[in-house]
């Protein structure tokens, strides 16, 4: 085993790991600080002091296996301090121990945000196309247009989206705040002076001479296939026509600035031979997907609800059943429709690779294969296929889910509530007088309002909760494993949140507030129950004064 | 002296199993059966024949000493060398691990790159 400390691939294959688990930091010491506010809320329930306990203790575990000792050392303490509350009687151990708890997450949180930015310079030379996490968190954006009525405008409106904007009228002037600071987005016009593309031509000149070419979104009255055909030579991200619909380009903004850790890819492979699954699995983890290997393909149905697979990698042969019935079956199913299923067999028979298609498979891929070949594809599979889900799942306008993903999760968790005996909330609310918003502030103000509460609750719930736009002014909140007291007391914080919010308008600024209803299972036990009474309890805050958070009767 | 080939391996935790995985059959060459439960290592023991168990303390479902146990009820396992992998590395703790019918303890968090070479150690003064 000596030497394998040189061994290239391996290195390589470990700091892969080690880069994906560095992603995934922030997000668990998030849900740490999730656990520690509840815990906060209410020192006396003892589940969030479980959690709490058992996320300290496998972050402490885990962050310095993968070489993340700092971050492992503080986790230790903070599991320390937890274990005494669970150790001994409780009292008393709130009092001493919130400053020390405190001070301690605090550091994490530094250290975690330190380590990201380490980390992503040092594997800056692997990931040639990301930008780091500093320029990400940048939001700084600079805006070129010759016409300065349009640069204002459009300055003005982004700014009230928290982006610091600095205009510019000029291409001259542009380019030495180019030399100067590096924007996270370039706004830039098409024609100038200089030429009708002077834009698109400056922005390419730029480029040549950089390392990272500048993210750049062009806007344009000119709609010919040509211009559009330089910008992206010019490494255009986006071409927006004018007028400029301020939405669309706060959305693509949003979109180049955001921070989004994507999840891993999840794939269920399907083989009957133990080793032939552990060497594909192995391949793609090192690709940094997660796996799970089904050796008796009957239980594959167990595993598809319980991991719910971005892709199906399947053998062909197999006892018990072929692989073309079992995705026979599993196309039957509604929620695995579109879940891609790649044919990975020994098969070269061209028509009968094809029959396998129609089946219901979506590509064929030849054993023995190159683990490259199998990544490219899976990966790319998985990609198309997580966007098109996105888009039939999603509300265009705030990213939630739309009004039929928001049932079918609640459907879900209601299942999953039963089977494992826990609790479950639904909140659903609405905004107070959304229509005398559009009316006075306009559509375009209105539209922000929405968002900016899409974007609070997305910030603010935990990764496991879910959060959809029912439809207008209206949301649902589906709360796992929580309580119908517990999820009033995180509604009623964000409620008052959501009242400090300022909203700018052309109209002036002004605030909004929202109304809540809530109920909860085992309380009422199913969906549209819960749909039901939740909707009941806001009506009932709405008659009851607004602003204001009502829990269903009959839940506790 | 028999060659260690196949590991039965129990880790509740995907980032650590992704990890040992790499530890265990890329920079060690084994053959390894991963399983996220003691109840799970259960179910699979019979087809995978592991001749060394190497289990996680905390899990849900069953944790790393219960599965041993019962592990320990097939007569064909009884003997099987098991290793436990946890952060309690105390001297009674560990104490208490041997107990149970361990031949040796990992400490968490471990070293990915020597991993490997411990297992293999603590498997040859089993066998030696």
């Amino acid at each position: 085993m000596s030497g394998n400390d040189e061994n290239p691939e391996i290195q390589a294959a470990l700091a892969a790991l080690k880069q994906s688990f560095a992603k995934k930091i922030p997000s668990k010491i998030e849900q740490i600080r999730h656990s520690w506010e509840s815990l906060k809320a209410k020192p006396d329930d003892r589940d969030w002091l479980c959690l709490l306990h058992r996320q300290t203790h496998t972050l402490a575990g885990t962050a310095a296996t993968y070489g993340f000792e700092g971050t492992g050392r503080l986790a230790g303490k903070i599991e320390i301090l937890v274990q005494d509350a669970l150790d001994e009687d409780h009292a008393g151990w709130m009092a001493e121990s919130v400053d020390k708890i405190d001070a301690l997450l605090v550091q994490l949180e530094a250290l975690a945000q330190g380590a990201a930015e380490e980390k992503d310079r040092a594997m800056k030379v692997q990931q040639p196309g990301q930008a780091t996490v500093s320029a990400k968190q940048n939001k700084l954006i600079y805006l070129v247009d010759d016409d300065v009525d349009v640069l204002n405008a459009i300055a003005m409106q982004i700014q009230t989206f928290a982006y610091d904007v600095m205009a510019f009228s000029n291409l001259a002037l542009f380019s030495e705040a180019v030399e100067r600071q590096t924007p996270a987005v370039v706004i830039m016009d098409v024609m100038f002076g200089e030429g009708p593309k002077a834009g698109i031509e400056h922005i390419a000149r730029i480029n040549l001479a950089r390392e990272q070419p500048l993210q750049t979104i062009f806007i344009t009255g000119s709609h010919d296939v040509l211009t559009r055909l330089d910008a992206v030579r010019a490494n255009g991200l986006a071409y927006l026509p004018k007028p400029v619909l301020v939405e669309h380009l706060v959305e693509t903004l949003d979109r180049l600035t955001q921070q989004v850790v994507e999840e891993p890819y999840r794939i269920v492979i399907v083989d009957d031979s133990a080793d032939m699954s552990a060497y594909v699995s192995l391949t793609l983890q090192q690709a940094g997907m997660e796996t799970r290997e089904v050796n008796e393909p009957l239980k594959l149905l167990n595993v598809l609800a319980e991991f719910s697979p971005d892709l199906i990698l399947m053998d062909i042969y197999m006892p018990d059943c072929n692989g073309l019935e079992l995705s026979k079956v599993i196309r039957q199913m509604d929620a695995y429709v579109s879940t891609p299923i790649v044919f990975l067999s020994s098969e070269h028979d061209l028509r009968k690779q094809l029959g396998a298609m129609s089946l219901g498979g979506d590509e064929f891929l030849s054993k023995p294969i190159e683990p490259w070949h199998l990544v490219s594809v899976v990966t790319s599979r998985v990609r198309r296929g997580r966007m098109i889900r996105k888009l039939a799942e999603t509300d265009g306008l705030t990213g939630l889910l739309n009004h039929s993903k928001s049932k079918q999760r609640l459907d879900i968790e209601v299942a999953r509530a039963r089977r494992e005996n826990t609790s479950l909330s639904f909140a659903m609310l609405d905004i107070d007088h959304f229509k005398h918003v559009n009316d006075n502030y306009g559509h375009p103000a209105g539209d922000r309002v929405l968002k900016s509460i899409a974007n609070m609750f997305k910030q603010r719930v935990r990764q496991y909760d879910s959060v959809g736009r029912y439809g207008g002014e209206e949301f649902v909140v589906i709360f796992p494993n929580t309580d119908a007291s517990t999820a009033k007391l995180i509604m009623d914080k964000l409620r008052v949140n959501f009242n400090k919010i300022s909203h700018f308008s052309e109209a002036g600024e002004f605030f909004c507030s929202f109304s809540c209803g809530i109920s909860s299972f085992p309380d009422f036990d199913t969906g549209t129950a819960l749909n039901d009474e939740a909707d009941k309890a806001l009506y009932e805050s709405k008659e009851g004064g607004r602003n204001q958070v009502i829990v269903a009767r009959g839940c506790q | 002296m028999q060659t260690l080939e196949r590991i039965l391996y129990a880790e509740d935790e995907s980032d650590i199993q992704q990890i040992a995985s790499l530890a265990l059959e890329t920079v060690g060459g084994f053959r390894l059966k991963t399983c996220s439960s003691g109840l799970e290592a259960l179910a699979d023991i019979q087809a995978f024949e592991p001749q060394l168990l190497l289990f996680d303390v905390m899990m849900p479902d069953m944790d790393g000493p219960s599965a041993l146990a019962k592990i320990r009820e097939i007569d064909a396992y009884k003997d099987t060398p098991a290793i436990f992998m946890t952060a309690k590395v105390q001297p009674n703790e560990v104490q208490a691990y041997l107990d149970m019918g361990a031949v040796g303890v990992i400490a968490k968090p471990f070293d990915p790159m020597t991993l490997a070479t411990e297992v293999q150690a603590i498997w040859e003064s089993v066998n030696s």
